[in-house]
């Protein structure tokens, strides 16, 4: 079987020492990239995600296009090098529904009906994974569309919560994900209160699904906070150019 | 790189009928915003595989085949079977899908019917090692939809597990380094039930088991997998939109009083079989 | 770290979703979006009342083609019945044969892709822009056509009415300290006529200056310090 990975340890802190509802660190710094209209990148604990927005520009080829909006193409897709098995390159399955989830978490966000017939490329790079990193990647991805001037209905923070040992517990690690009981996802837009992408795997009662839908709330209001921190930072002239 | 869909375009009269009747609480196919489309299930519809379940939930026709083999562990779980679910969205089945390589609905609908059985425990894999390190049962449910009229999640999870109900696996000898199949077989004991249920979300009402129609008009859908223990195991939103806090864990009240019915009708003939 | 805070004062920046008033006493403008009673800023930007109206000028944007517009645009390919011309937006641009301006030459489909090639440089105007199908712009008018030398600078969209400035103040600033002539796109394109390579690296500094500065207040005394300050 394999021995019994533990947790938490006895003062009832995580094996990273955290609390159950505390946040890993985050560092964000919006505008990385050269090339792409907008950028992002974001480190929470070991992940490190970059985020890029490439348009909108005309939709070719033209039977893409939809004549009322402009539609959105998202790749999520993870390094060969981000975890500690290499990962073939090519898209794995999980990698497409993830494009997917994050992709119906940004159709709300942005004002499409603005640019018929055009196109918004997001790119989701996770150049090291530990866990929650299509929660990150989606973070970034915001801040990259806000980055490139794409108007959007307010912005959306993403965390993961889930259950370990029986306690709920907030911004799961990649130990965490593995080995506890229950992993949800959440991404949350606090301007519109509204949920854009929830997943759940694993087993979880009613009150406990309540219990961490409100734990995430709170620390995707927190995230969101960093994101607006980091935008007004990316265009004040304060910041040393690198 | 999943990108917008290109929906099937509903007329606006046919949109607003659909919206029309939603405000006084009716569906166009005449159900209540909470029941479900009629439901069968045919068991061993496919002699040849180990298990086999064909379920029709109004029009949605979806059979499920479970074959059986033997295989290498994975290396992290050296003593318990391996459990692999694949989706097939047959071109016959409805003008939008199309023959290729696997698309992104179909690996997203077979990813949440693996989540919704493997997080339930429904099979035990750690009772399917032969060999510790060496053999294992491998068991691969083919979800192979027939007729989409909307709701494949459902309608998938309920051929899954009746299928996976109604499987025989061959008994093997264990002869130091090699196995021996045999003629005997026994069947595969389910320790849970699940259902999903599936909700499509219209302006701001939202109905469960929606038809094609209803479907193609939602925002979005949420589907939620609960066990019998009335504990949930899988859930997912699928689609743009947005969904409030509030709803959702109204959503999750609803699941556990409409599954405990849906379970009883799903999974009859499994129990009485058993 | 000493900038002379006085100068450096910011007007202040809102982000999507910031809320910028309640409709019952403002009148939401450019960029926001009202939900209820209240407003909020939809892109990056800075607030601008005027009068009862709140507009969120974005930071950074690109470029959505209005008539009347000078754009400066580059050849792409020759089509059907004309050329499509990249004018640095999401939508390509069209120009189509009838707004070529004639001068005795026989336009005709075999020829077409020999009058413009690709990647000439145009200075036209928009003619038509909806949303639904692509601008048109034609190079009939005064100072329209192909531009043969000189060279093309570019600048975020968003910042071109304060590279030139009220009523073309910033613009005479600085066609005045280096004594060339600039034209500017509306579309963030620019062409300087001239080939010296001072002169472009001056204007080079000056763009980058409105590009990092345009939401600081004197941003016009700084710009012409720069110019006159800056030896080769």
């Amino acid at each position: 079987m394999g021995e019994k990975i533990s947790l938490f340890k006895e003062d009832g802190r995580r094996t990273d020492g955290r609390a159950p509802d505390e946040l890993r660190p985050i560092k964000i710094k919006v505008g990385v990239l050269s090339n792409a209209q907008g950028s992002a990148y974001i480190e929470q604990g070991k992940n490190k995600i970059l985020a890029a927005v490439y348009g909108p520009k005309e939709a070719l080829p033209k039977h893409i296009s939809l004549p009322d909006r402009c539609i959105l193409r998202c790749r999520y897709h993870m390094a060969p090098f981000s975890t500690p098995e290499r990962k073939s390159p090519a898209p794995s399955r999980r990698e497409i529904e993830l494009s997917m989830v994050i992709r119906n978490a940004l159709e709300p966000l942005v004002m499409t009906s603005l640019f018929p017939r055009t196109v918004i490329d997001i790119f989701i790079e996770v150049l090291q994974a530990d866990g929650g990193t299509r929660c990150a990647g989606l973070t970034a991805a915001v801040l990259a569309l806000a980055d490139a001037g794409i108007p959007l209905r307010g912005l959306t923070a993403a965390c993961a919560v889930g259950k370990a040992e029986g306690k709920v517990i907030v911004d799961l690690n990649d130990i965490e994900d593995k080995y506890g009981e229950a992993d949800m996802p959440i991404a949350y837009n606090p301007t519109l209160d509204g949920i854009t992408l929830i997943q759940m795997d694993g087993i979880m009662s009613k009150e406990e699904i309540e219990q961490a839908l409100s734990l995430a709330i709170t620390a995707t209001q927190k995230i969101h906070k960093m994101q607006v921190d980091a935008l007004k930072e990316r265009f004040s002239l304060s910041r040393r150019e690198v | 790189m999943s990108v917008t869909e290109q929906r099937p375009i509903i007329s606006k009269l046919e949109k607003q009928e659909l919206y029309r009747l939603l405000a006084e609480g009716k569906r166009v196919d005449g159900r209540s915003l909470f029941q479900h489309r009629n439901l069968s299930v045919q068991l061993g519809y496919i002699e040849k595989a180990e298990g086999s379940a064909l379920v029709e939930l109004g029009n949605t026709k979806i059979l499920a085949a479970v074959k059986v083999g033997v295989a290498l562990p994975f290396a992290d779980t050296p003593n318990e079977g391996i459990l692999i679910v694949n989706a097939e969205l047959v071109p016959l089945a409805s003008p939008v899908f199309e023959p290729g390589p696997p698309s992104e609905e179909s690996i997203s609908l077979a990813r949440y019917v693996d989540r919704s059985i493997r997080e339930s425990k429904t099979v035990d894999l750690s009772s399917l090692c032969i060999v510790p390190g060496r053999s294992v049962y491998s068991l691969y449910i083919d979800l192979y939809i027939l007729d989409y009229d909307g709701n494949l999640i459902d309608a998938s999870v309920i051929a899954s597990v009746n299928a996976l109900g109604t499987t025989m696996l061959p008994k093997y000898s264990v002869e130091g380094q090699n196995i021996k199949k045999l003629d005997e077989s026994f069947k595969l004991e389910l320790k849970d039930y699940p259902v999903s249920l599936t909700y499509a979300f219209l302006g701001d009402k939202y109905v469960v088991d929606p038809c094609l129609n209803e479907e193609y008009a939602s925002d979005f859908t949420v589907s939620i997998t609960v066990k019998s223990d009335d504990r949930f195991c899988a859930i997912q939103k699928n689609g743009g939109g947005m969904l409030s806090p509030k709803s959702f864990l109204d959503l999750l009240e609803k699941s556990i009083t409409l599954g405990k019915e849906l379970r009883r009708v799903a999974y009859s003939q499994l129990v009485k079989n058993d | 770290m000493s900038h002379g805070n006085e100068q450096q004062r910011q007007r202040p920046i809102v982000v999507p979703g910031e809320p910028l008033g309640d409709s019952k006493f403002y009148i939401p403008g450019m960029n926001t979006l009202k939900i209820s009673d209240r407003f909020f800023a939809t892109t990056v930007g800075i607030v601008r009342v005027d009068g009862k109206r709140l507009d969120v000028i974005s930071l950074k944007s690109f470029y959505q083609p209005r008539i009347g517009d000078l754009v400066i645009g580059i050849v792409k390919e020759p089509n059907v019945a004309g050329w499509t011309v990249d004018i640095n937006s999401p939508f390509l641009a069209f120009l189509p044969l009838s707004e070529y301006p004639e001068k005795r030459i026989r336009l005709s489909r075999d020829n077409i892709s020999r009058i413009l090639e690709t990647g000439t440089v145009i200075t036209g105007v928009i003619k038509d822009a909806s949303i639904f199908s692509s601008p048109v712009i034609t190079l009939k008018g005064k100072g329209l056509g192909v531009v043969s030398s000189g060279t093309l600078l570019n600048i975020t969209a968003s910042k071109v009415p304060r590279l030139i400035g009220k009523k073309g103040s910033m613009l005479s600033v600085i066609e005045r300290a280096t004594g060339v002539r600039l034209t500017v796109g509306q579309n963030g394109r620019i062409i300087v006529h001239s080939e010296d390579s001072d002169i472009i690296a001056k204007i080079r500094n000056v763009i980058e200056m409105v590009e990092r500065e345009s939401h600081i207040y004197g941003l016009t005394e700084r710009v012409e310090a720069l110019l006159v300050g800056r030896k080769s």
